[in-house]
């Protein structure tokens, strides 16, 4: 008993600290969600500004709120489920100051998703408007990076139809579609590795704000005609400065390459007795490799490699064809030659344009170690000529569930 | 349904009459005198003012007799045989014939048609055994009196287990009678060496505590270190089991139990046989056994009558309902007071949302909440069944829904503690345990609440380190795990079938380590198809 009763006591007295002077509960926080950073004139100088994306929880709970949970635009109610709030600063920290202004609540940045930069920002280079985000204790790697081409403000103070929140929208895109077509998601950790290497061009998605082709008259009426989308990559050269965009076509040869692609879809011509018709492919998987030798001319070679497999999805067309087994190899071959075509632009686009944005610099590092001190300063030269062979081999694995369109008839046969 | 008990008292009595008595509690010496008349002054004198004992006195062939009892211990009907047994059967001639010395002595070898008695000659003991509900006959002339084994005591019948129900197995359970109890305990393992040792503890109470072993299996450490706890107790009364637990067990301070009590004759027996020593004292239907490790407080029954893949389960399940039942609430806390990033983003959105309009911080909520739950778990214990009903609705309906609704607790909060109390049932047999669970959620819900998620691993590795260093009867606490023997954790981690678990807890059992020599099951070996192939195949073809 004489050691329980102090021990109780002490164990009591806890409770009493509770809820002093550092206290700060989830409800007292502003979640940002998304960050949009444009550089800014302040006065002659340039300086940043911020756009933050808060979430307003308390619209988004059913049952409160009244017919907020129901809103969606969040016209309806006075209160909507995200703030979406500007500010300018000389800094990045000085910006964000600024708002706690306006906003009452504790700005919060664990969970933010999604930091876009404008396109004035990133080519005047990103490395300054990144510390901040990197520096900040709750900021994370995993934020996802995006380049808008024009202010990137634009991009979070859209409203959409479709969601509440831009941030979270591209969240979902690239959690989702990362690898599908053009698509690539890159985090905070992805470009700050890439920014490190000093050789390799780090690379960021492009935002765009397009028309959503569906918009009901109703919706147009109210201005909300207009989505965000990802259109292709912006290419860094090393020091962080946006040097220029790849389209879709040339952004999907990347993904080849890089070994990110995923559910890659493709559409290839196929012709059934003079007449053209299309086949849909899936890309379930694929696997390049890269090999580095050196050529005659003393500089690197590169072979790059790439093996893809790939399921049918669609036959549109009304002959048969599929269960020949000559039509699969042509389809691999046709396939095959579309992406070595791919590879081809984003390699032709990245000498172009002198961004190794393949790495191909790590790669000779990695293949010829001794060679590579030669190349190391002069890399920025050599890359826009050096050599680099395609080869592509395509498998196509699964028709899924029909083997020809239904119906379908040989010609002459009268199955 | 009495008689049949009676049948299960008798032969009870009968195995346990075989052995000899120990009664080692000291008590007053006073030798009997030959004389009735005085040794009737000195028990009248001992039982003074006592409206309740019956002294009857009769006589045999101008022999006095003196019988002396509780009113109601003793059964009507035996009590009516005693008496017509002595004075109707004995023949006169045969009494009278013998030395007076003799008397009860001729008696007891002839005439008393009862399986216990005993013939006594010290007047202390006497007055105890009348005391302990039993009849006592006093004969003229003779120094040496008869105690008469015709106990029947207020008793109820044996009923489902009530604190450690189960599904499927034995249903019954113990009772308040200790020859019941010892019964089903005997019944079911008929072992000689099973032994039992018979304590009178309570100097008022005069309980009777027994000590059962499993001689060539217990440690004999162990057994001699429970009889030394049980010869040091020097208290006045024994009303339950528990009174003896918490003389007897290692440390009484600790929330943690480390002796199990049990109302189930299985759950005992199993524990006999894996070298446990098990107490069973009068008055109380639960039955000690130890040495308790951590682990037997999250099985149950059950777990050895089910199929052991999903015992394996059902045991896994246990674990995670331990972890929630003690840590969910804090860890909830923890995150909204402190680690915000941790909640995924839409989870983060409807706490916070449904936050919003409550007043309290999350810890006062939660601490609000859960002692409202312990309110009603404690009021539906102590209410009348009658009213019972009615703090169900009250408690489960009105409190929950309208605390939400007026904006006192938030919904993802009433539905974390409710979680936890439902985890806080599901921990095996371990009512003790579940007990516990209770101080142990308060004290991580505090830390978590001031210190977050590191306060709740601070807490948690406290408790940890305190029931590493817990001992049962010498026995590790947190044995096969820590010390970690590979060997056992096939019947904690999870559970094999009967013929896997080959041997007893070596901590605990002392001698006789193997179990179980079963051969595994197997299909028949090529040794006896390939002993004769030829009428295999022809009789399967014999059977197309």
């Amino acid at each position: 008993m004489k050691r329980i009763i102090p021990a109780l006591f002490i164990m009591i007295l806890p409770i009493l600290f509770y809820g002093c002077w550092d206290r700060r509960e989830i409800s007292d926080l502003g979640l940002v969600v998304g960050a949009a950073v444009d550089q800014a004139e302040l006065a002659g100088k340039t300086g940043v500004e911020i756009t933050l994306q808060v979430a307003n929880p308390v619209v988004m709970t059913a049952g409160q709120g009244a017919a907020a949970g129901g809103g969606g635009t969040g016209v309806i109610s006075g209160m909507v489920p995200f703030w979406t709030i500007s500010e300018t600063g000389e800094t990045i920290r000085s910006a964000i100051s600024k708002t706690n202004y306006r906003i009452p609540r504790h700005l919060f940045w664990g969970h933010n998703r999604v930091i876009i930069y404008g396109d004035k920002a990133a080519r005047s280079g990103l490395v300054p408007f990144l510390d901040r985000i990197t520096r900040g204790i709750e900021s994370r790697d995993n934020n996802f990076i995006a380049v808008s081409k024009g202010d990137a403000g634009k991009i979070l103070e859209l409203e959409s139809p479709a969601f509440q929140s831009t941030a979270l929208a591209l969240n979902s895109i690239f959690l989702d579609k990362d690898g599908w077509q053009g698509i690539l998601a890159v985090d905070l950790a992805d470009f700050e590795y890439r920014l490190g290497t000093g050789i390799t061009s780090p690379l960021a998605p492009v935002v765009e704000v397009i028309p959503q082709t569906s918009a009901l008259f109703k919706e147009k009426q109210a201005g909300l005609i207009n989505t965000v989308a990802i259109t292709g990559l912006a290419a860094f050269d090393p020091d962080g400065r946006l040097v220029d965009y790849f389209n879709e076509r040339e952004s999907m040869g990347l993904l080849w390459v890089m070994n990110r692609v995923k559910n890659r879809e493709m559409t290839i011509p196929h012709f059934a007795g003079g007449i053209e018709e299309h086949i849909s492919l899936r890309q379930v998987n694929a696997k390049s490799k890269m090999d580095v030798s050196i050529g005659d001319d003393g500089l690197p070679v590169f072979e790059i490699k790439t093996q893809a497999r790939f399921d049918v999805m669609e036959h549109f067309g009304a002959s048969r064809g599929l269960s020949d087994v000559s039509v699969i190899y042509d389809l691999e071959k046709m396939a095959a030659s579309q992406m070595i075509n791919e590879i081809e632009a984003a390699v032709k686009r990245s000498q172009q344009i002198n961004t190794d944005v393949f790495g191909l610099g790590e790669e000779v590092q990695r293949q010829l170690r001794r060679e590579w001190p030669q190349y190391k300063e002069h890399w920025r030269e050599i890359y826009p000529i050096v050599n680099v062979t395609i080869e592509c081999e395509t498998r196509i694995r699964d028709r899924q569930l029909a083997v020809e369109p239904p119906g379908s008839r040989t010609e002459g046969a009268g199955q | 349904m009495l008689r049949l008990f009676q049948k299960v008292n008798r032969k009870a009595k009968k195995i346990a009459s075989s052995g000899p008595k120990q009664v080692p509690l000291p008590h007053a010496f006073k030798d009997i005198s030959s004389s009735l008349a005085d040794n009737e002054a000195y028990l009248r004198q001992e039982f003074v003012d006592i409206s309740d004992i019956i002294f009857r006195q009769f006589y045999v062939a101008e022999v006095k007799f003196l019988a002396v009892w509780f009113d109601g211990l003793i059964n009507n009907r035996v009590s009516h045989d005693i008496f017509r047994a002595l004075m109707l059967d004995i023949p006169e001639g045969q009494l009278l014939e013998v030395a007076k010395e003799k008397r009860a002595e001729l008696i007891n070898k002839s005439f008393l048609p009862f399986y216990r008695t005993s013939q006594v000659t010290d007047l202390g003991e006497i007055k105890r055994w009348i005391l302990m509900s039993k009849m006592v006959l006093l004969v003229d002339g003779c120094p040496s009196a008869l105690m008469i084994d015709a106990e029947d005591r207020p008793q109820r019948p044996i009923a489902e287990p009530v604190i450690e129900p189960s599904v499927v197995g034995p249903h019954d359970s113990f009772t308040e009678n200790i020859r019941i109890n010892t019964a089903l305990i005997r019944s079911r393992l008929g072992d000689a060496m099973l032994k039992s040792e018979d304590y009178i503890i309570g100097r008022r109470s005069n309980t009777l505590v027994t000590l059962l072993y499993v001689a060539d299996i217990a440690n004999p450490k162990i057994v001699e270190e429970a009889r030394r706890r049980l010869s040091r107790i020097d208290t006045d009364g024994i009303i339950d089991s528990s009174h003896i637990r918490e003389l007897i067990q290692d440390r009484a301070y600790s929330l943690f139990p480390t002796m199990k009590s049990t109302e189930r004759p299985d759950i005992v027996v199993a524990d006999l046989l894996e070298g446990r020593f098990a107490l069973v004292v009068d008055g109380s239907p639960q039955v000690l056994t130890a040495p308790s490790i951590f682990i037997e407080f999250l099985q149950a029954a059950d777990d050895y009558y089910i199929n052991p893949m999903v015992a394996w389960f059902i045991r896994a399940l246990r674990y995670m309902s331990i972890f929630i039942a003690t840590n969910l609430p804090g860890i909830y806390v923890a995150l909204v007071t402190f680690h915000h990033e941790m909640i995924p983003i839409p989870l983060v959105f409807s706490i916070a949302g449904a936050r919003e309009t409550v007043p309290f911080p999350a810890y006062f909520d939660a601490l609000f909440l859960l002692i409202i739950f312990e309110l009603l778990w404690e009021s539906s214990i102590r209410l009348p069944r009658v009213v019972g009903a009615a703090i169900n609705i009250v408690g489960a309906l009105i409190l929950g829904q309208a605390a939400v609704q007026s904006n006192l607790v938030s919904p993802t909060l009433v539905i974390v503690i409710a979680i936890s109390a439902v985890a806080n049932f599901s921990l095996g047999s371990g009512y003790a345990l579940a007990l516990s669970v209770r101080v142990i959620r308060l004290a991580i819900l505090t830390a978590g609440g001031i210190l977050g998620l590191y306060g709740i691993a601070l807490t948690s590795l406290a408790f940890l380190i305190h029931m590493a260093g817990l001992r049962s009867f010498g026995v590790p606490y947190f044995e096969p795990l820590a010390p970690l023997i590979l060997k056992e954790t096939k019947d904690t981690l999870y559970r094999s079938p009967r013929w896997d678990v080959t041997d007893r807890p070596a901590l605990i059992a002392g001698n006789d380590i193997t179990r179980d020599n079963t051969p595994p099951p197997a299909p028949p070996t090529d040794n006896s198809s390939s002993s004769d192939p030829g009428s295999k195949k022809h009789s399967r073809r014999g059977g197309r």
